[in-house]
Parts: C-alpha cells; sequence; structure tokens
C-alpha cells in the first residue's frame, strides 16, 4: 500500500497500534463470526490481536487474530485494550462491499493513538482511500481463564462438516442443549428437549469425523440454546471445532493464547445451567464448555495446519 | 411397528412427508398389512392425502410384533417434518431410516443413521387415535385423465404461486385447460388476471372425459402431490366427476400409492368454472342439472359433531375402515353439454344477476357414523330436486 505508508510513516511512533492487512476480509470474516452482541473489547499484544465478546456473563467469545496474519503489525505499548461497537467496526471493514469483485482486494491500515483516542481505519481498494475513525471507550471487564492443561476434564475434537447441518437443524423449542461426553456408550452427545419430543445426535468415538477425542469422565451439561444458537455462526468458517470441558480457575491477568502461526481461532466459552436443585448458585464452580472453531485464514501461507490448542 | 428404510427412499418418504404436510397439520400414521400408511386431512376436511407405502419400500418392515395389535398413532406433521426438514442433507448425508412404534413407551423412534457412524434419534410423542379414512372410489368417476407429473408440473409453472384455486376442464377438441379461478369480486375486472393454459390431447396418456366438464379445486394443495409425483417420476391421474363432487389424484408405482381427494367447487356457486359453455344467461338452469345434491350433503354445522364422533368412538379390532355411505352419483348421469359446445372456451365469466355466489368447499366424502341410515338432507339453497332417497 505505497499510497499510505509514505504518509504515515514518520507518525508511526505516536500510535499503539499500527496493523497492516491487505485482504480486509481475513479480519472481517473472523469478526463475524463472534458478532453475537454490539460491542466487543480487544486486546493487542505483540502476538496479535484478542477480539472478546460477552453475553449475560454466560458465554464469552474470543476471535484471536495472530500478529503473523497482518503485513504490518507494531504494538508499542506491553498491551493495548478498548471496547468498541463491532457493529460499526464491520459495517466500517466491509465499507467497499461485502462480497468482493474477483481480482480487487481491500487493504486495511487500522491505527489507535492510546488511551482516549478514536481507532483509525484506513481502508483501499482501487485507488479509492476511506477513512473512518470509530469512538473507543472504557474497556471492560471480561472474565478472565486459565487455560491449564491440568484442568481438562473431557476434549473432543470434530471436524465441522459434520456438525454446521446438525447446530443448523436444533430444536430451537428445546430451552437446552445438552452435552455428553463420555468414555463409554454414546461417547459424544447432543440432545434437545422441544416441543415435539427428545432428539439425540451421537457421534461415536470411531467416527471419521473425530480428530481427537480424550474423555475421563462422564459429564452431562446443559446449556442455553437461545445463547448458543447465534455463537455457532463460526461453525460456517471453521474446518474444525473443539468441545472442551474444563475447570476454570481465576486470574487476574490476562493470558496471552496467541501463538506465532497464521492460523486464526475463535474460541466461545460456555459457563452451563446450574442444576435447579442448586438454585441460583453462581456457575463459576462448574465446569465450563468451552467451543474452539479453527478458523483458516486465506492468506496464503504455508503452515495451516493442526496445532496444539493447549499452546502456552 | 418397526420398519427401516435405506438409501435413497429415504428422500423419497421425505419428500412425501413434505407434501402431506402441505395439506394437514396433523399426520396419521397406521402399519397396515399391506404397507405402512401415512394420512392427513386438513381442516376444514376438504382435502385429504394418503401415502401407501409397500413393504417392498422398505428394508425391513414388519407391521407389529407378534401377538400385539397393530397400532396407530397420530403425531403433529411439524414434528415429523422436523425429522426430513433438510431433504438436501437427507440426501447427502442419511444412510438408514428407522422408524418404530412401540405400544409400551409412548414414542414413535425415528432414528436416521448418517454417515460418519453419526446417529440422530427422534423420540416424538403421538397421540392414539382413530383411523383416518376417507370415502372414495377413483372407478365411480366417469371422468378420467392421466399425464406424466412432468407434463401437468410444466402447466402449472404459469400459475401465480399464491394463486389458490385453478379450474381444470376440457375444451372444444379434447384439449385440456386449466384456467385460474378468482372469486367475483367488486373489482374484479381491475385486478385480476386470468391464466390460461392449454394442453393437448396427445400429451395425456388416457382422457376419458366430454368436452364441457369442468372441475375447480385448490392449486395449492394439488402442488404438493405434484412436486411429489415429478420427483418420483410417476404419472398422475386425475379422476373427477361433475363439480362439486371431489376430485381424486392418484400416483401409482411398485412400492407405494399416493391419493390426493380434493373437494371442488360446486357449480351453484360458481359460473365461471364453465369453460365450455359462453352463453351468458342459459348457464343457470343448465348447469343446475348438472348439480347433484348428495345423500350425505352435510351442512357445514353438522360437521364438527360428525368429526367429534368420529374421533372418540372407541374403534372395533376388526373394522378399520369406517361404516360409510355409498356416495355414488347413481341416479344422476353426466350430461352431454351439447347444446352449448359450439362455442370456443374463451367464455367472459358469466355475470350473475343479483347476490355475488358464496363459494364453498364442502366436503363430501367422509362417511358417516352417527346414523348409517339418513333422510337425505340437502343443502338449503337447493336448485334441483332431491335425488330419490339414499343411495
Amino acid at each position: 500500500m505505497p499510497l499510505l505508508t509514505q504518509q504515515i510513516q514518520d507518525e508511526d511512533d505516536q500510535y499503539s497500534l499500527v496493523a497492516s492487512l491487505d485482504n480486509v476480509r481475513n479480519l472481517s470474516t473472523i469478526l463475524k463470526a463472534i458478532h453475537f452482541r454490539e460491542h466487543a473489547t480487544c486486546f493487542a499484544t505483540k502476538n496479535g490481536i484478542k477480539v472478546t465478546v460477552e453475553n449475560a456473563k454466560c458465554v464469552q467469545a474470543n476471535a484471536f487474530i495472530q500478529a503473523g496474519i497482518f503485513q504490518e503489525f507494531k504494538v508499542q505499548e506491553e498491551s493495548v485494550t478498548f471496547r468498541i461497537n463491532l457493529t460499526v467496526l464491520l459495517d466500517c471493514l466491509s465499507i467497499f462491499g461485502s462480497s468482493p469483485m474477483p481480482g480487487t482486494l481491500t487493504a486495511l491500515r487500522m491505527c489507535y493513538q492510546g488511551y482516549g483516542y478514536p481507532l483509525m481505519l484506513f481502508l483501499e481498494e482501487g485507488g479509492v482511500v476511506t477513512v473512518c475513525k470509530i469512538n473507543t471507550q472504557e474497556p471492560e471487564e471480561t472474565l478472565d481463564f486459565d487455560f491449564c492443561s491440568t484442568n481438562v476434564i473431557n476434549k473432543i475434537i470434530l471436524q465441522s462438516e459434520g456438525l454446521r447441518e446438525a447446530f443448523s437443524e436444533l430444536d430451537m423449542t428445546s430451552e437446552v442443549l445438552q452435552i455428553t461426553m463420555s468414555p463409554d456408550k454414546p461417547y459424544f452427545r447432543l440432545s434437545t428437549f422441544g416441543n415435539a419430543g427428545s432428539s439425540h445426535l451421537d457421534y461415536p468415538k470411531d467416527s471419521d469425523l473425530m480428530e481427537a477425542f480424550h474423555c475421563n469422565q462422564t459429564q452431562v451439561n446443559r446449556y442455553k440454546i437461545s445463547l448458543l444458537k447465534p455463537s455457532t455462526k463460526a461453525l460456517v468458517l471453521s474446518c474444525k471445532m473443539e468441545f472442551c470441558s474444563r475447570h476454570p480457575v481465576w486470574t487476574a491477568m490476562a493470558q496471552s493464547w496467541l501463538t506465532a502461526t497464521s492460523t486464526s481461532q475463535v474460541q466461545v466459552i460456555f459457563l452451563p445451567q446450574p442444576p435447579k436443585h442448586l438454585g441460583l448458585q453462581a456457575p463459576t464452580t462448574m465446569p465450563s464448555l468451552i467451543f474452539v472453531f479453527l478458523v483458516e485464514s486465506r492468506v496464503g501461507q504455508a503452515g495451516l495446519g493442526t496445532r496444539d490448542l493447549r499452546a502456552p | 411397528m418397526k420398519c427401516l428404510v435405506t438409501g435413497g427412499n429415504v428422500k423419497v418418504l421425505g419428500k412425501a412427508v413434505h407434501s402431506l404436510s402441505r395439506i394437514g397439520d396433523e399426520l396419521y400414521l397406521e402399519p397396515l398389512e399391506d404397507g405402512l400408511s401415512l394420512r392427513t386431512v386438513n381442516s376444514s376436511r376438504s382435502a385429504y392425502a394418503c401415502f401407501l407405502f409397500a413393504p417392498l419400500f422398505f428394508q425391513q418392515y414388519q407391521a407389529a410384533t407378534p401377538g400385539q395389535d397393530l397400532l396407530r398413532c397420530k403425531i403433529l406433521m411439524k414434528s415429523f417434518l422436523s425429522v426430513f426438514r433438510s431433504l438436501a442433507m437427507l440426501e447427502k448425508t442419511v444412510e438408514k431410516c428407522c422408524i418404530s412404534l412401540n405400544g409400551r413407551s409412548s414414542r414413535l423412534v425415528v432414528q436416521l443413521h448418517c454417515k460418519f457412524g453419526v446417529r440422530k434419534t427422534h423420540n416424538l410423542s403421538f397421540q392414539d387415535c382413530e383411523s383416518l379414512q376417507a370415502v372414495f372410489d377413483p372407478a365411480s368417476c366417469p371422468h378420467m385423465l392421466r399425464a406424466p407429473a412432468r407434463v401437468l408440473g410444466e402447466a402449472v409453472l404459469p400459475f401465480s404461486p399464491a394463486l389458490a384455486e385453478v379450474t381444470l376442464g376440457i375444451g372444444r377438441g379434447r384439449r385440456v385447460i386449466l384456467r385460474s379461478y378468482h372469486e367475483e369480486e367488486a373489482d374484479s375486472t381491475a385486478k385480476a388476471m386470468v391464466t390460461e393454459m392449454c394442453l393437448g390431447e396427445e400429451d395425456f396418456q388416457q382422457l376419458q372425459a366430454q368436452e364441457g366438464v369442468a372441475i375447480t379445486f385448490c392449486l395449492k394443495e394439488f402442488r404438493g402431490l405434484l412436486s411429489f409425483a415429478e420427483s418420483a417420476n410417476l404419472n398422475l391421474s386425475i379422476h373427477f366427476d361433475a363439480p362439486g363432487r371431489p376430485a381424486i389424484f392418484t400416483i401409482k408405482d411398485s412400492l407405494l400409492d399416493g391419493h390426493f381427494v380434493l373437494a371442488t367447487l360446486s357449480d351453484t356457486d360458481s359460473h365461471s368454472q364453465d369453460l365450455g359453455s359462453p352463453e351468458r344467461h342459459q348457464p343457470v338452469p343448465q348447469l343446475q342439472a348438472h348439480s347433484t345434491p348428495h345423500p350425505d350433503d352435510f351442512a357445514n354445522d353438522d360437521i364438527d359433531s360428525y368429526m367429534i364422533a368420529m374421533e372418540t368412538t372407541i374403534g372395533n379390532e376388526g373394522s378399520r375402515v369406517l361404516p360409510s355411505i355409498s356416495l355414488s352419483p347413481g341416479p344422476q348421469p353426466p350430461k352431454s353439454p351439447g347444446p352449448h359446445s359450439e362455442e370456443e372456451d374463451e367464455a367472459e365469466p358469466s355475470t350473475v344477476p343479483g347476490t355475488p355466489p358464496p363459494k364453498k368447499f364442502r366436503s363430501l366424502f367422509f362417511g358417516s357414523i352417527l346414523a348409517p341410515v339418513r333422510s337425505p338432507q340437502g343443502p338449503s339453497p337447493v336448485l334441483a330436486e332431491d335425488s330419490e332417497g339414499e343411495g
């Protein structure tokens, strides 16, 4: 993007965050996957950007965009945090239209000067430049989870193609989605209890769709379907989905999940419904379910293979 | 009851359920010795649909566990349709479908075995019910035409999807005409677009009807069967009689047969459906000669009480078919429209002086169990004489 880099080269130092991307769709598709609430919190570290969306303290969706995806990525401070209207951000990112013309790419340069300043977006397509300034807000406190591998109870990784239709056809008259993970039959089961009756979707552990199956104990948890359904938008983009049941441990620091590869991932954390007999107990003591959607980004770089999702 | 459907037949079953869903809200599932029957009727009892799948359609078919009676059940169409909602997915991923009805558990279990070992189990709740049986006899209808479903499918293409009723008739030169039917409205001349489609006799495999006969029926309900027949590449037969008598649409195959019985508009209500008679004021007496008040003509009020009686009566083991009165229009042979068949079929809808015609679909083909012997009651606006007594 020679047009813009000359203008702002000298001014880069004043920005806490500068990121350039040749194809803005690599960013916008991932953000669309977590766009089920209007506002999102962005954390940027030298490893990349994490965008978090939360719903009712029951669901948290995180999109991790590695630094490797960007053509240029500079973070001056230790970490940069701000809250932004995700709807507006997505509208700006797709300002040149959401369906790309063949052969044209929209380039993006994102600059953030720091606390109190708006996020600046420079988008360029075919010589036309659009400048967007989006106001940022005080970052909200988001639930932070420490993902120590020792906390994992059960973990199952499935290929997304087997799940997409299943999730789109979930019986929405059911209030909950019950997820059963077990070392014995039925291994992995999604159940709904709607007006018509109950439906169970079983995935056997030796299925071709099953990439990894680690179950230590039988767990049956219920999750509110109305919170779950919108968050599965990411399923459309992803190639793999991980269901992981862990005990969350609270920490004060945000853990960095990002490593230097070019695969992005979207992670959605669900806190299950407490069983009725316990009353309105805070769900933090119960194991949370984490969906991780592995999204391939069309960058054309090598190394889009599987990666260990429990990277430090 | 236990049956297993495999391969492409799963999609056929799914399509049949989709067709039935266009008619009614409840599906009556009844395993019989000669196959599994899926039936439905619409809320105003003016349309009935039935698919019978022969045992050969299934890889495994067991109507009833030995020693047990044949069970039948009624489930919400929405629930059953949700199992087969996406036909594309059925085709792509489902390998086997197993339907079982267990008297002990009060659930109809539909299990879909999909690719990659994935298994979907639906436990649907159902209600016990009486056998749903409509009384009709295609053989008793004097007029019949049969064509590949594709021909009829192409013929209804020009009609707007919103069109409710269509008139089917035989015009001059033994041409089959489909014309859109619109109720007489005050501003009908301004709004209505009349569409007419003519098919030559050569498009039909069998055409056994006189010129001038015409019936008007609900197109939306007919489309349900038509789409199924087209996808299964079958021939569709239409058996019909005078206007007001139900029209029977059938498809037949070695593995399944389907019957859709739709009520038709009776002549006293409509003049524009007469495709062979252009003379404006004459049709009134002639058409009335065609209309046949039936021994079983029910005024609408009677329908509900009759239907309640049908559903609360305890059926005996042996009789699955409701006792019924034959509805053959014995006394009324079809009249030939001799005097007015010279003119072309491009008739203007005749204007009726006086009050606009009320439109009523009457359900005429359910037998009565309340009173097997009933004195014939005609509807109040009887414009022709009663036939002589019970049929």
